[in-house]
């Protein structure tokens, strides 16, 4: 009887044990999916490759934020041991904060990061000096491939990269440089050092000279690098950031003055990929003023000046992910500048800074189907009044910064993008700066 | 020199008092017959104890009784020696004229005789002996030497036996005779130590014949003895010498205690009540010391002259195995194939011996790695902190270091461990191989023994001990890293071997029986705290349905666990039952199935092919092997780590008495109904399958944990900086990767913990408070992007660096923190803050505060504002404390910087310490021969 007992009992618990069920397996989360990429006011770093300081030039770093803040700049320096150059300024809330690079680091080069304390903040940086105006959005979100469009070597012409390790690891990465004729095999571009806390000068003189069309992706097989391109035109020079892919770009800003606008396309993929190019003006959107065929690995430069005569902005649409930038030259210097991936209810953009007689321009795009009131909150200056700007539906408006204001918050109840555009009428040059999200 | 060349050079005959000591009252009358035939004649007789019955005797024969040595002294008083002579001893005629004229001659004090077997004359047993520095005697002679009278030299030694001795009366008088709290043999030693401290000399006197019986030569040493020759140390020694040799002796005992088994002796128990009755007597033994040291002429150099190197405990031992071994392969036997075959059937016919020292070799082999080098330093398996002293302060209401700092009480196992760690010289990685090795090989043999007592046979019984500590459940519980429950698993087979022995008939035996099951439940409760109540269930399940005498044991045990409650204080007090049973990783065991349905099929064997009390064994094992493995799979019941871990505690139990039932109902197969026998037939082949098992953590040589993580991990730190025990390190991975418990972001698991390695007071932490939700916020921060520094973010911390066991999502945003250096060359991803303040505790002039673990030391003359990275308590020095956001900032006026006491801890810890060392008391006292 008791065996019995054993063998009921043994059984039955048996079975319990069996049948209990295994806990839900809660999976690794993913941090790095945090870091939105695509978004560059996701993080509070903002890493501007190209300010310099002498006699002749100078950089102003412009912070912008939407919420009060303190922004820290670092000047890392190249020389081994040496520390790098701080400063601090405090941001209001909403409030810009602009720098100096001679008031900190009077040494030419001399590549920044800025850290905020929010999300909601953006980093600019504008360079002006001995017949140059150059200047855009500083990087934010770090990525693990860069893409850079836009590159061309024409007589007269010269591009520069610029990689940017503003971290304490030595970084190796590897370019590969595309043109008109493809993939262009360059074995000094493999496997390129870049020391910690410093950067490297990659030019193209001699290499990759007289093409028209120049593009590079830059990979990055240990530690981070930032990269920027420095397109060279007489005394005039245009720089731009590096850029991820997206199947879609808006551009507020192309042209001014007497510039003639270019888009650069880029296409990593391996197949052709159809881009199509709606044009927005004063007057209204039109659709499709251009479709092309953008062939996998090979950059590609389409014309935009003969879509009209005054002010544009583009919206680009692309069947595959690709990567943009418009490059805009002429008889008022050369600009370019990186597009919006998507359009924004809220933006930082820069305000008024230069010279006096320097226009600065905030250029506004509604693409979507709605007419729209922006509100333009001037940064920097408390006594600033609030601008209402009326943005019908497929429309660019340009609005001058007023004196004083150090930047703006652009906000409205659907998405639009916004850019910010400089022209120096004495020097006959210009820059243009794409818009940061503030979201 | 003869009797007649003696007295014809004229001396004085010397006068002598014979005193028979009795304590066998028939054997008196031998020992007084004996001294009647002396050639040379005492001037009187006395008969010392023994009684009335020895009283008589000694009446009878003319003889004068007293009660002590010293009255005998006093009485005698004309007479200048005593002949101090056991009733058990047999001197030749002329054996005390030989002591009388050779101690004359040598001008000696002491002088004693060389014992022959009265059994055998011709076999010697001793001629005076010398001593190792723990009084221990030796002898010099083989065992069986024959006497040949080889040793015919009057010569000096450090003792001689009580058995037959001559003494100067005078000084005898002078040492207050013989110490009556010691054994005899104890007490000889005692004696002569006493006398050569005096400057006496002690000669032994080989022409002088005495018959005496041959357990002189015994192997197993009584308790008593023991413990007399621990006293007579104390009493003798200066305080230097004893400094070392106390805590020599006691580690020697210990390891006596692990060889010992190997040849058949069970040392342990003697050592701990030789000790235990030590402390009882303490104050005795120091009144004693103040009078033998008083009157001392010489120092303790002098005690060493007649003393063997090393100890002669651990050579006697080391001779015994050697024996055994010969014994068991004679010389030749193994020769050829023939003789191998010769030689296994011959260590077959006694299976016992070779069944427990196949069974202890195998723990010796399977914790190789431990005791040969360090404890590995993975999940919960962590090495002891390196100092006892620290952990027992901080288990006795005392800061707990782990993660950021709390004062909630460390975990029992954590106190126990540093007290066996202070005992042993404080030495951490010692006391962990010695738990691991004691632990395991107590689970074998407490296995076999529980097993013993239903009647097993020794080789199923022991292979049920090893399947206990090292089959599928017990691999299990090491691959969770689970070290303490594998020590508490050597524990329990003895809680259950103890409730089940018959209830003793005297108060004594029963209360010495509570207290050892109490002891032993508490010892096993400090490992895992769920074993408080698993021996009650286990035998609660045995009353039911088991056979023999059963609910006296459920009585006991449940007496035991409510015993043992106090000595988990103060961690008892304040954990909550549903905390508990929750907290860790959820209780979920991914058995392996095969190994189970092999634990079922031989447990079906024992419940159909056993008799009635093997088929109980069989069913109880196999009810706790699935409750077992049921209870370790419940996280669906959000039950935890420790439920877990019991449960796989139960499952070894289980599956040990399955095993060993199934072994023995093979071994009884013959004896059984034929169509039983193809039952037992699938038993034994199920239990072999599941034996060979054990052979995975026997080669991994770590006792079934897996091997080292955070040694190798971290110990790039100490290569950092100049030390490591400044600064925190930050662990990110897996869960159950991490060391002990670890916290949560977003389900990416990450802990703080001390470099260069962390300790087992590390493994568990309390409830978060102020700092760690701090940290978790910054952490938060870095994770979101709004920290773009985390070095920096993380040094108020004392986070020097960030450690990737395995994978974390973390890794994914520590690349590109603007002050963090990916240390190259590494074998896992490790990340460097750049800044330089990264440390626990900091004054406000920049000056590091080194962190002697629980308490913080600073510069000499130091008085500043120091900021300590613990989290905020205002019982961190009372001076200027104030709290700085989650951690302490404060005056430092002195050099060190500690927490106040708790003192409710404090008296709860002290408390447990004390009922450990009565319980202890009381259960060797009980198990005494009167309480039978």
């Amino acid at each position: 009887m008791r065996r019995i007992a054993w063998i009921v009992l043994v059984t039955a618990t048996a079975v319990g044990a069996f049948v209990l069920p295994e806990p839900e397996s809660v999976g690794q989360p993913d941090f790095s999916a945090i870091i939105r990429p695509d978004v560059p006011a996701a993080t509070g770093v903002w890493h501007c490759p190209l300010a310099e300081a002498t006699f002749e030039k100078d950089t102003v770093l412009l912070v912008g934020a939407a919420e009060a803040t303190s922004a820290r700049f670092s000047f890392p320096n190249p020389v081994p041991g040496e520390e790098s150059e701080e400063a601090r300024l405090p941001v209001g809330g909403p409030g810009a904060a602009q720098l100096l690079v001679s008031d900190v680091a009077l040494r030419g080069d001399a590549p920044a990061f800025i850290e905020l304390n929010t999300q909601l903040g953006a980093g600019f940086s504008i360079t002006a000096g001995a017949g140059d105006l150059t200047g855009d959005r500083c990087l934010g979100a770090l990525q693990k491939a860069w893409y850079l469009p836009g590159g061309s070597t024409p007589e007269g012409r010269s591009v520069v990269l610029r990689l940017f390790n503003p971290f304490p690891e030595t970084a190796i990465v590897t370019v590969l440089a595309t043109s008109e004729f493809g993939d262009e095999p360059l074995p000094e571009l493999q496997g390129l050092v870049v020391a910690d806390r410093s950067w490297r000068d990659v030019e193209f003189e001699s290499s990759l000279k007289f093409r028209d069309a120049l593009g590079f992706v830059i990979t990055q097989q240990e530690g981070q690098v930032l990269p920027a391109m420095v397109l060279v035109e007489d005394q005039d020079r245009a720089t731009w950031p590096a850029v991820p892919l997206s199947s879609t770009w808006e551009f507020p800003v192309v042209r001014i003055g007497g510039l003639e606008p270019v888009l650069a396309v880029m296409n990593p993929a391996g197949t052709p990929a159809t881009v199509t190019i709606d044009l927005l003006t004063v007057e209204g959107l039109v659709g499709d003023v251009r479709t092309v065929t953008v062939d996998g690995g090979t950059p590609m430069m389409i014309p935009l000046g003969d879509l009209t005569d005054g002010s544009m902005g583009i919206a680009v649409r692309a069947e595959a992910a690709v990567a943009a930038a418009v490059i805009s030259s002429g008889s008022g210097g050369v600009a370019a500048t990186v597009g919006a991936a998507e359009p924004a209810r809220r933006w930082l953009i820069p305000g008024s800074i230069g010279d006096a007689d320097d226009v600065a321009s905030i250029w506004l795009m509604n693409s979507g189907p709605r007419d729209l009131t922006a509100s333009l909150r001037p940064l920097g200056n408390p006594d600033a009044p609030l601008e209402k700007v009326s943005l019908p539906a497929g429309t660019v408006r340009q609005f001058f910064a007023a004196d004083g204001a150090e930047g703006y918050l652009v906000e409205t109840v659907e998405p639009i993008s916004v850019a910010w555009s400089i022209q120096s009428p004495a020097n006959n040059t210009a820059a243009f700066v794409a818009g940061v999200p503030a979201e | 020199m003869s009797l007649d060349a003696y007295f014809s050079d004229s001396k004085t005959p010397a006068s002598v008092a014979a005193v028979v000591i009795a304590r066998h009252p028939q054997e008196v009358g031998g020992a007084l017959d004996a001294i009647e035939r002396q050639v040379y004649e005492p001037q009187a007789v006395f008969v010392v104890g023994g009684g009335s019955a020895a009283a008589e005797i000694a009446a009878a024969s003319g003889a004068e009784w007293v009660p002590t040595v010293a009255e005998v002294a006093d009485r005698a008083a004309t007479a200048t020696y005593l002949w101090l002579l056991h009733d058990e001893a047999r001197p030749r005629p002329d054996a005390l004229s030989a002591l009388v004229v050779e101690s004359y001659r040598v001008d000696a004090s002491i002088a004693g005789s060389k014992l022959l077997d009265r059994a055998a004359p011709d076999r010697l047993l001793s001629v005076g002996l010398a001593t190792d520095v723990f009084e221990v005697p030796y002898s010099g002679i083989d065992d069986d030497e024959l006497d040949q009278h080889q040793y015919e030299v009057v010569r000096d030694v450090a003792v001689v036996y009580g058995a037959s001795m001559l003494v100067r009366r005078d000084l005898l008088k002078g040492l207050a005779g013989l110490d009556r709290k010691l054994a005899p043999e104890a007490s000889a030693i005692d004696l002569c130590q006493r006398a050569r401290l005096r400057g006496a000399r002690v000669v032994v006197v080989p022409s002088s014949e005495v018959l005496y019986p041959a357990r002189l030569g015994r192997r197993t040493v009584p308790w008593d003895e023991e413990a007399g020759r621990i006293r007579a140390m104390i009493k003798v020694y200066g305080v230097l010498t004893l400094l070392w040799t106390l805590p020599l002796a006691f580690a020697t005992m210990l390891l006596e205690a692990v060889a010992a088994p190997f040849v058949g002796r069970w040392t342990l128990f003697n050592t701990a009540r030789a000790w235990a009755w030590n402390l009882l007597y303490l104050p005795s033994t120091f009144a004693a010391r103040r009078r033998a040291r008083r009157a001392r002429v010489v120092g303790d150099e002098e005690l060493f002259r007649y003393q063997v190197r090393g100890s002669a405990r651990l050579r006697a031992v080391g001779t015994e195995i050697g024996d055994r071994i010969r014994e068991r392969f004679p010389e030749g036997t193994a020769a050829g194939l023939g003789g191998i075959v010769e030689a296994g059937q011959s260590t077959l016919r006694s299976p016992g011996f070779v069944a427990a020292l196949v069974a202890l070799l195998f723990v010796v082999i399977a914790t190789r790695n431990i005791w040969g080098g360090t404890l590995p330093a993975v999940g919960y398996t962590l090495p002891p902190s390196e100092s006892a002293a620290a952990t027992l302060r901080a288990y006795g209401g005392g800061w707990n270091v782990a993660g950021l700092g709390s004062p909630a009480p460390l975990h029992p196992a954590v106190g126990l461990i540093a007290l066996v760690q202070f005992v042993l010289f404080d030495r951490a990685e010692l006391t962990a191989a010695v738990l691991t090795v004691l632990a395991l090989g107590a689970g074998v043999v407490g296995m076999a023994r529980l097993l013993r007592s239903w009647k097993f046979g020794p080789l199923p019984a022991y292979v049920g001990g090893v399947v206990l500590v090292a089959g599928p459940a017990a691999q299990a519980l090491g691959g969770r890293t689970e070290w303490t429950a594998l020590l508490a698993l050597g524990a329990l087979p003895w809680v259950l071997r103890v409730a089940l022995r018959r209830w003793p008939s005297s108060w004594r035996g029963r209360i010495g029986r509570i207290a050892a099951v109490a002891w032993l439940t508490a010892i096993a409760a400090a490992g895992l705290p769920l074993l408080l109540v698993v021996p009650l269930a286990a035998l609660r399940v045995w009353a039911v349905l088991g056979e023999g005498l059963r609910w006296p044991a459920v009585l006991q045990a449940g007496a035991g666990a409510v015993l043992a409650v106090p000595l988990l204080f103060p961690w008892f007090g304040v954990i909550g039952l549903r905390e508990y049973l929750e907290g860790g990783t959820p209780a979920y065991w991914e058995v392996w199935w095969p190994a189970a349905v092999l634990v079922l099929v031989a447990a079906g064997a024992g419940l159909v092919a056993g008799d009635r009390l093997l088929s109980g064994v069989a069913g109880w094992g196999a009810l706790l092997g699935t409750a077992g493995v049921a209870l370790a799979r419940t996280a669906t019941y959000d039950l935890g780590r420790d439920v877990a871990a019991g449960g796989m505690v139960l499952a070894a139990l289980g599956t040990a008495a399955v095993v060993a039932a199934a072994f023995e109902a093979g071994g009884r197969m013959e004896l059984s109904k034929p169509w039983r026998r193809p039952a037992a037939l699938a038993g034994v082949l199920a239990g072999l399958a599941i034996t060979v098992s054990v052979l995975v953590p026997a080669v991994g040589g770590r006792g079934g944990l897996p091997g080292d993580v955070y040694g190798e991990a971290l110990r790039f730190t100490a290569a950092q900086v100049d030390d490591p025990h400044n600064s925190r390190a930050l662990v990110v991975g897996p869960a159950e990767a991490l060391p002990g418990d670890s916290r949560m972001l977003e389900g990416a698991a990450y802990r703080v913990v001390s470099a260069p390695l962390p300790r087992l007071w590390e493994a568990r932490l309390a409830e978060p408070r102020l700092g760690d939700r701090e940290l978790e916020s910054t952490l938060r921060k870095i994770v979101e992007g709004e920290i773009a520094r985390a070095g920096e973010a993380l040094a108020p911390f004392g986070i020097r660096w960030i450690v990737i066991i395995d994978s974390s999502p973390f890794e994914a945003v520590l690349g590109g923190q603007l002050d963090l250096i990916p240390l190259p060359s590494l074998a896992r991803p490790v990340f460097l803050s750049e800044v330089d303040d990264a440390v626990r505790a900091q004054a406000a002039d920049g000056t590091v505060w080194e962190w002697v673990a629980p308490d913080y030391r600073g510069p000499l003359g130091g008085n500043a504002r120091v900021f300590v990275a613990e989290n905020a308590d205002q019982r961190w020095d009372a001076t200027g404390w104030e709290q700085a956001n989650w951690a302490n900032e404060l005056d430092a006026d002195g050099r060190v910087i500690s927490f106040a006491t708790q003192s409710g801890f404090r008296r709860e810890a002290q408390l447990a310490g004390g009922l450990l060392i009565l319980y202890l008391l009381l259960a060797v006292w009980g198990t005494g021969r009167k309480s039978r």
